[in-house]
Order: structure tokens, then sequence, then C-alpha cells
């Protein structure tokens, strides 16, 4: 029973296993099922995909022989076993093959070969040419291949390649003859025009990128004396050039290089050496894709040109030297003439002195106004002449108007004396600054219409008028009227007045003189200043003449110092006793002529020495003190006067030193000495120091000097560029007589001595030569000649410390260099002074 | 657990103790299929340890023993069944080495399901190799007859010791040497 119960339950397990294992199965399959479904799916897409892909590459495939059979250029395509794979019906065409290209596939080219060689003008060629491209595997284009009728083909032939393994080549004929032809015309042309530049007697050349001759043509090898065969090849510009139109040739190198042309002219070598000149017009020439690939020149011979041209510049040169020689001798002249006529007006001035008769008087009256007309005419005609030739040069610089106006009004005012006629001066007071342009040009307009107004006025007054009559930033339009109460001018007269040798009439030039230029002179002046005049007048009332200037404004206060020399206004002068202890002559005389023009009594010591000696016998209120001098120094004087019993052991002592430096300060401030002055020193700096150190009880009362004729000559005359014209104003301030006697004493004096430390170079006596330096040396910045100071400064240092001879040698031929242009300078005005001296 | 092995473990008890023992067994298991077992089927891992719970009970043989057993047969089964998967290993370590990499891929391709044990194996010289086991299962004895039923399968010879690192058996160190 139980066996029966467990079978039972067994089978009834199984049953139940069976079941549960169908169920999954069942579901398994449907899963399968569904999957299989899936896959059908794609499948079917799948296949869609193919067929449209095979259909594209069919209807692409078909195009391309297509395209490949209606080509014009004949194809071959061969694959690696020389079996044709395709060609077109233009192919069959050229090679004259019968059968249709479709019938031709898969068989071998090389046996038809043979059949098309006759074709071909040159058959041999033709065959060992294919057998070497078949066997080279490599590109090969645009070979050109001529036919027995006269055909010409282009053929390339490319090979191919997949991942480096041959699968057969492909052939390309083209038929080219037209363009050939064309081509050949074209070359004519391009002959036939070159035949004709060449026949022009133009010789071209053409040259690549590398400047290597390509081609010569024959007018240009017959220019040039080579063979053409002797110039291909070589390299253009070393071959036919010299040197020095290198750099030319480059620059043009480079243009060409850009794309452009250009037109130069250079000298060319010949073959025999000989020079030529040639007008070269340089084109560059380009390929097809616009890439400049040389240049081509067109050579003229110009040299019969350019040795005419040279001809005539040459003549230019002589007649413009010879010009020049003319404005020289005019000049020359001028002063030539000049000179005897200052000594005929003094010595008519002296002869008035030497109680003539009346009748003599008259003579001499005449003999004076005739020589002054002459003397003005010829200034004037110089004036006139430098106008004329554009060598008027406008300064700038900064001057201060009002001062002008002012210092011109009070020299005429002086002149007129005790004539009926006075001078007024209006000036704006809004000009508070001083301008900057040029003030001798101002000087000589003025003086020329203030001198009419003087001329043509017997009694009333003379107005002289400055106002601003525009300011734009810092520009100024100065209004300037002279105006007089004179004869005037008559109306229909006006408008010649300002026209060269042109008066009212004859009989003003009797009555008056006068060059007729003057106003025509002014006027010029003006315009060249970039201003304008015009002219107002009534007949018998006077005259008006209205100019007006452009000015910059400096933008600097008008200093009153301006155009006066320094005074000793609080000091009672004549009280003061000085003592100038001073080894140079023109120290000295320096010194001494500002002293004496203050009226200050002063005495003269020619060495330390001789300076302590007079200390001890006359008391002094300022010692003046040069440091290095010979016998005793200032500083052994200093310590001697300081420390003896004498009147002067508290004198205030002022070290005249050569240089500002320090070591010369500090050793003086040592030696017992109160202050000290650097060489140069300016008559302010003198007079700052009388000021400061003479005592107060002597300041007494005012008194002013004035001295009118140092202003007025001032702005007459100007020194030579190669001196420093601003020291030698701070130091004379424009006293001529005193700059006319330094300027002498240094050529009488330094110029010997100079001579002398020469002398002594060449000796080779540093000591001689030091000691010259050092004596020298100071006179140089007297006459504004402060770097050749330096130099001596520094010979005299050299020599004192026994440098090498080469040392010595270099700063002497500095100075040897650079003085005797100096002295020149100093000579020249010297004797320019001296013409005004009159 | 892949009804596989439950019908295979079946068909073992039948053979080694009478189909008596199987139904005593299934009896007095409570089984949620009444002990009707497909090999095609998944069925809970707690059913095979009331069955195997049980056989130890009824014939007095201790589980580990009765899992070593079973493994080794389960097996040469498991060979025949998917021959192609392991047609390239020739030796045991060989095997060993490739189960974590390589069989459990595997596995896992045909039955995304299965809950795999852990292996981590270590080489230590030629013919040693450490066998971490890691598997809530715990069954390590499984894997132990397993190992030996692979060893006969390649005609080698080897043993294994087997060391608790946890006392549950969830984590078990098995020392292979190959002799």
């Amino acid at each position: 029973m139980i066996e029966i119960e467990i079978l039972k339950r067994r089978f009834e397990r199984e049953r139940e296993a069976r079941k549960c294992a169908e169920a999954i199965l069942e579901k398994k399959a449907l899963e399968l099922f569904n999957v299989n479904q899936d896959l059908l799916a794609f499948n079917g897409s799948l296949e869609h995909l193919i067929d449209e892909r095979t259909h594209a590459l069919e209807t692409s495939q078909s195009r391309l022989s297509t395209l490949i059979s209606n080509m014009n250029a004949g194809i071959l395509l061969e694959d690696e076993n020389g079996k044709i794979v395709l060609v077109n019906q233009a192919f069959c065409d050229i090679f004259n093959i019968a059968v249709p290209p479709h019938l031709l596939l898969g068989s071998d080219c090389s046996d038809s070969l043979t059949d098309v060689l006759n074709l071909f003008s040159n058959p041999d060629q033709f065959g060992k040419r294919i057998f070497e491209v078949l066997s080279n595997r490599q590109i090969v284009s645009a070979e050109e291949i001529k036919m027995v009728d006269g055909r010409i083909f282009s053929r390339d032939y490319i090979p191919i390649f997949i991942k480096n393994e041959y699968l057969g080549h492909l052939w390309e004929y083209r038929d080219v003859t037209n363009e050939v032809l064309v081509q050949e015309k074209l070359r004519a042309s391009e002959d036939k025009y070159r035949g004709i530049i060449e026949n022009m007697e133009l010789g071209l050349l053409e040259v690549d990128n590398d400047g290597n001759i390509v081609t010569a043509y024959p007018r240009f090898c017959e220019m040039i004396g080579y063979t053409q065969g002797e110039l291909i090849g070589k390299k253009a510009v070393k071959t036919l050039l010299p040197k020095e139109y290198y750099a030319v040739l480059n620059t043009q190198i480079n243009e060409r290089a850009a794309g452009r042309s250009g037109v130069y002219e250079v000298q060319m070598i010949k073959k025999d050496g000989e020079r030529i000149w040639a007008l070269i017009s340089g084109v560059p020439i380009f390929d097809i894709a616009g890439n400049v690939t040389g240049a081509l020149g067109i050579h003229y011979d110009i040299s019969n040109q350019k040795k005419l041209q040279h001809d005539l510049e040459f003549a230019r040169q002589k007649a413009e030297a010879a010009q020049e020689a003319e404005k020289q001798f005019l000049a020359n002249m001028s002063h030539e003439i000049r000179t005897p006529l200052n000594a005929i007006i003094g010595m008519s001035h002296l002869l008035h002195d030497t109680s003539p008769s009346e009748e003599q008087k008259e003579y001499l009256t005449i003999l004076k106004n005739s020589a002054e007309m002459l003397r003005m005419l010829i200034s004037d005609v110089l004036d006139i002449s430098k106008i004329r030739s554009g060598k008027l040069e406008i300064q700038q610089k900064e001057f201060d108007v009002v001062g002008m106006v002012r210092s011109l009004a009070k020299s005429v005012q002086l002149r007129l004396n005790d004539r009926p006629l006075s001078i007024e001066v209006k000036i704006d007071d809004r000009i508070e600054n001083t301008v900057i342009g040029d003030d001798l040009l101002l000087n000589q307009i003025l003086t020329n219409l203030i001198g009419n107004a003087e001329k043509f006025t017997s009694e009333g007054k003379i107005e002289i008028t400055v106002k601003i009559k525009a300011k734009v930033a810092n520009h100024f339009l100065l209004e300037f009227i002279v105006a007089d109460t004179g004869i005037g001018i008559p109306e229909d007269k006006l408008g010649l007045i300002f026209q060269t040798f042109r008066q009212v009439d004859g009989d003003i030039k009797r009555k008056f003189g006068g060059t007729g230029l003057g106003l025509s002179i002014t006027k010029q002046l003006i315009e060249l200043q970039g201003g304008s005049i015009e002219v107002q007048s009534e007949l018998g009332k006077g005259s008006k003449f209205i100019f007006n200037l452009p000015y910059k404004d400096s933008g600097n206060k008008i200093s009153v110092k301006e155009y006066s020399v320094p005074t000793l206004s609080n000091i009672q002068t004549a009280a003061i006793k000085v003592l100038v202890v001073e080894d140079n002559y023109m120290n000295r005389k320096y010194i001494s002529t500002l002293l004496k023009k203050w009226n200050i009594t002063y005495s003269m010591a020619n060495d330390g020495k001789e300076g302590f000696e007079m200390a001890q016998k006359e008391k002094f209120d300022i010692i003046f003190m040069d440091v290095q001098m010979p016998v005793m120094d200032g500083y052994e004087s200093t310590i001697a006067i300081r420390n003896s019993k004498n009147m002067n052991a508290d004198t205030c002592i002022i070290a005249l030193t050569a240089s500002a430096m320090l070591s010369q300060k500090d050793k003086a401030f040592q030696a017992g000495m109160n202050d000290y002055l650097s060489k140069p020193f300016t008559p302010d700096q003198i007079v700052e120091k009388i000021q400061k150190y003479c005592s107060s009880e002597k300041n007494g009362t005012s008194k002013t000097e004035e001295n009118d004729s140092d202003t007025e000559g001032g702005a007459f005359f100007k020194f030579n560029k190669r001196l420093d014209a601003k020291l030698l104003e701070e130091l004379y301030f424009n006293d001529w007589d005193y700059v006319r006697e330094m300027f002498k004493i240094f050529i009488e004096n330094t110029v010997p001595e100079y001579s002398t430390l020469q002398n002594a170079f060449v000796a080779e006596d540093w000591e001689e030569v030091r000691r010259l330096a050092h004596k020298i040396k100071p006179t140089f910045s007297m006459v504004g000649l402060s770097d050749i100071e330096a130099l001596m400064l520094e010979l005299e240092h050299s020599a004192k410390n026994r440098v090498p001879k080469e040392a010595l040698e270099e700063i002497f031929g500095r100075i040897e260099a650079k003085l005797p242009q100096g002295i020149e300078a100093v000579e020249s005005d010297f004797n320019k002074l001296r013409l005004i001296e009159v | 657990m892949k009804g596989v092995i439950f019908t295979e473990f079946l068909d073992l008890v039948e053979e080694n103790f009478g189909y008596e023992t199987v139904d005593t067994i299934i009896e007095k298991s409570s089984l949620s299929t009444n002990g009707a077992y497909t090999a095609i089927g998944t069925y809970p891992h707690s059913e095979m340890f009331q069955l195997i719970g049980n056989l130890s009970q009824e014939k007095n043989i201790p589980v580990e023993v009765l899992l070593r057993l079973f493994g080794k047969h389960v097996f040469s089964v498991l060979m025949k069944s998917f021959p192609t998967h392991t047609r390239h290993i020739s030796h045991t370590f060989q095997l060993l080495e490739s189960i974590e990499n390589h069989i459990h891929v595997e596995v896992r391709k045909i039955y995304p399901d299965a809950e795999l044990p852990h292996f981590q194996i270590t080489r230590l010289d030629d013919n040693t190799i450490e066998m971490i086991y890691t598997s809530k299962r715990k069954m390590a004895d499984l894997a132990i007859g397993l190992i030996e039923g692979c060893f006969d399968h390649f005609n080698e010879k080897g043993t294994v010791q087997k060391t608790n690192l946890k006392d549950d058996g969830s984590e078990v160190r098995l020392l292979i040497l190959k002799k």
C-alpha cells in the first residue's frame, strides 16, 4: 500500500513537473517566435537598403562610364595585367580603331600596339616611351605627341595604386592641335614685337626669380658687348652692374617680386670695362596662375643724354658760381666803400672844428650830407639785395616790444633836442609779456618809419602807438602806428610810396634827400614776417603809417631790467674803494672798465704778492682776488692779508675762480675768502657782490646811471655765429666800445701768446704749456669762445698731470682744429665793430 | 536556484537510497512545488536546504558530506551541459582561475537572474591556490565538492582545506593543494 502511495505521489510529482516544464517551454517558444518576427523585419529592411545602395552604385557607375565615353579626351583604363578595363569612343577614334569600345574590354593592349605605331611621326620613340612609362609607374602629364597627319596630342599617364598595390593605370590622350597652333602664333607675334623693340635700339634682357639671365636679346648683347652664350645662366647684377648700383637694383628686384614694374637709371659695365648709362624699364613676368616667374628689362642706352645733362649741370654750376661771385663782390664792395666813406664823414666833422670860412663851412656841409646820403644809399641797396636773394632770415627770439619802442623813442627825442617837435608813445597796457619774433627787423622797420616822420615833419609831434589788434591762443597780432603832423602825401601818390626807387616827386628828393628805398624795404620786411602795412595821409596835415605783425606770446612777464645796464643805484659808489688782484690782462681790463663806468675808485695788482703789499698801504672796501697767479697765488695772498696786522685784515675778499669747481670753492673758504665768482662773470654778478659786501653806511643817495648808447646800439649788431652771443651779451650789455676794446686786447695779446704756447708744445716743454694754457685760458670766454676755454683747461690739467704725450696731442689737436675759426670770427666781428664806430 | 540542481539532487538521492527516501525528504519538507521540479525552472534555494537537511537526518550523514558528494556529482553534470564554455580549459587551476572572469560572466549571460557566490582567487605557488568563498547561501562544501569533481575530471589529484573566516560560513577560506 505504501509503495502504491509513493508511486502515486511520484507520478503526480512528475506530471506536475512536466506541466510546469511545458508551461515554461511554451512561454519560451512564444518569446522565440517574437524574436524571430523582429529578425525577419530587420532582414527585410536590410535587403531594401542593399537594393538602394546597389542601385546608387549602378547609377554612379553608369554616369561615370557615360562621362568617360562622351569625353573628348581618349581614355584607356588597363588593369595590372594590361587588360582593358575601360575605353571610350574618343580613344578608338584617335587611334583609328574600328571595333566598338565595349568589345575591346578584356583584350590586351600590347597586342594592338604595333597596329597603331605608324600613326605617330616618330613610332620608335613612341614605343620606347610607352615601355619606359609603363615600367616607371609614375605620373606623366602633358607629354606632347605628334602624329603623322599633323595632329598633336597631350598625353597623361596615371598609375593606380590602392594601399601600395599596383592595380593598373589610366591613359588619357587629348587633342591639343589647336592650342599648340595658337601658342605658336602667339610666339610668332611676340617675336615680331620683340623684333620691333630690338629695332628700336631697346635691349631686352630676361631674368628668373634668382636673377639668372634666361634670355638676352641681340640688341642687348650688342649694347653690352657680350654674346648671348656668355650671358645666359649668369647672375645679371654681378655680371653687368657696378657695385654702387646694387642697392638700386635690390629695390627694383623687390618691386618686381611684388609684381610691380618700374623705371630707373643705372650705369652698366660693358664686356670691355667701359661704362654706359642705361634707362631701364623693368616689368615682372607672370605665369598663368599670376605668380611672378622672373623679370624683363628693357634697356635704353642714355650715355649721350647723360653726358649732355652733365655738361648742362656743369654749365649751370659755373653760372651759379659766377652769380655768387657777383653777390660776394657786391657785398665786399659795399664794405670797401663804407670804410673810406666813414673816413670822409669823420674828417668832415673834424674839419668843422678847424674854424673854416663860411664858404668852406658850406662846402663841408654839402660834403657831409652827400657822404651821409651815399652811406644810406649803400645800406639800402644792401638790404634790398639781401631781401631779394632770400637771404634774410627771420629770427624767433624772445624780446620786449614795449622796451624797444620806448628806447627808440627816447633816442629820437635826444636827437630832436631843440627842434619844435615832440615824440609821444602810447602803449596798450594789455601787453604784459615779452613776445617771440624778430626784434632786429622790427627795430629796422620802426627806425625807418620814425626816420621818415622826423624828416617830413618840421613842427608838431610824432606819435607811436602799439596795441593788440587780435589775440588767438598764444599768438598776438600787434598793430603799430607811426603818425606825424608833417607835410603829408598827395592822394594820387599814395599808391607809389611803397614802390622801389619811387618818391612822391623830384622836388621832395631835392628837398629831403633819401634813396626812395626806405619804404619799399619797410614794406618788404613787414610782409616777410607775415604782416601788412598801409598809409593814410592828408596833404599838409600829416601822415599815418599803420602796420601789423604777428608775434607769439612768450608767457614771460616783461622785466624792467631788460634793455638797461646794471646800476649801482643804492650805493654811494664814489666812496667805495676796490682792489683787484688779477694777473690776466683781459680780465683786469674787463673789471676796470666796469668799475670806471660805475665811477668806482679801484687799484690793480698783478699778482698775490703785489696785492698783499697794496693791502698793507691802503684800506679797501672789497677785494676781488684771482686764485691762480704767479709769484703768490690768491689763497696765499688771502692768508697773508688775514693773518698780518694791516688795514684790510677784515676786508671782504671775493675769489675769482676759473670754474665753479667745489674743490676751489672749499679751498677759497678755508683760506679765509668770503665768497667767490666763477669766470666768466657778468657785470650783474660784480654789482651783486659789491652791494652785498660793502658796508651799509656808505649807501647814500640814489644814483642811477643810464647809458642810452648801449641800448640803442644793441639791436644793430649781431655776433658771428661761432661766438657765444648770449654770454657776450651778458658780459657787455651791448656796450660796443667795450666789446671792441676786449676783442682788440684778445687779438693783440692772446693770439701772440697762443703762438708761444704752440712753440712750447712743439718743444715738449709741458710746464710751459701748462703755465701758458692757464694764463690765456680765461681770455677765450671773454670773446665768446667758451668751448676753447674748456679745452685749454683740459690741456692745463693734462699737462700738469703729465699724461702721455698722445693724450696731450689729442687735446691740442682739438684746440688747433677749432681755434683758427674762432680767431677769424673774433677778427671779423672786431672789424665790423670798427665800422659802426663812426 | 536552478531547477537542474534540484532534479540532479533528487536523481542522485534516488540512485543511492531509492525513491522511498526521495519521497520521505520531500514529504518532510514544506515545498512550494510539492517536490515537482523541472530542470528548466527556477526555485527558492531554501527548498534545497530543507531537502538536504532532511536527507542528513534521515540517513544520519552530515550535511557537509552530502554537499561535497553532491558538488562532485554536479560538476560532471555541468561539464556535460556546457561543453563549449570549458573547451579551452585543460586543468583544475586554470578552471578555478577563470571562474570569476570567464565562467560567471557566461553564466550571467544565460541566467541573468542567477545569484552567484563570489570567489577571490590567489595563486600562492605553482601547486597552491587560496580561494576566499563569499556567499549568503553558505554552501562552501558544495564548492569543495565541485573542486574535487574538477580534479577528477582532469584526472588530477588534490586536496582542499577549509577554514571559516566567519562563523556562519558566509565567508570561508579554501586552500587548494595540487599533488
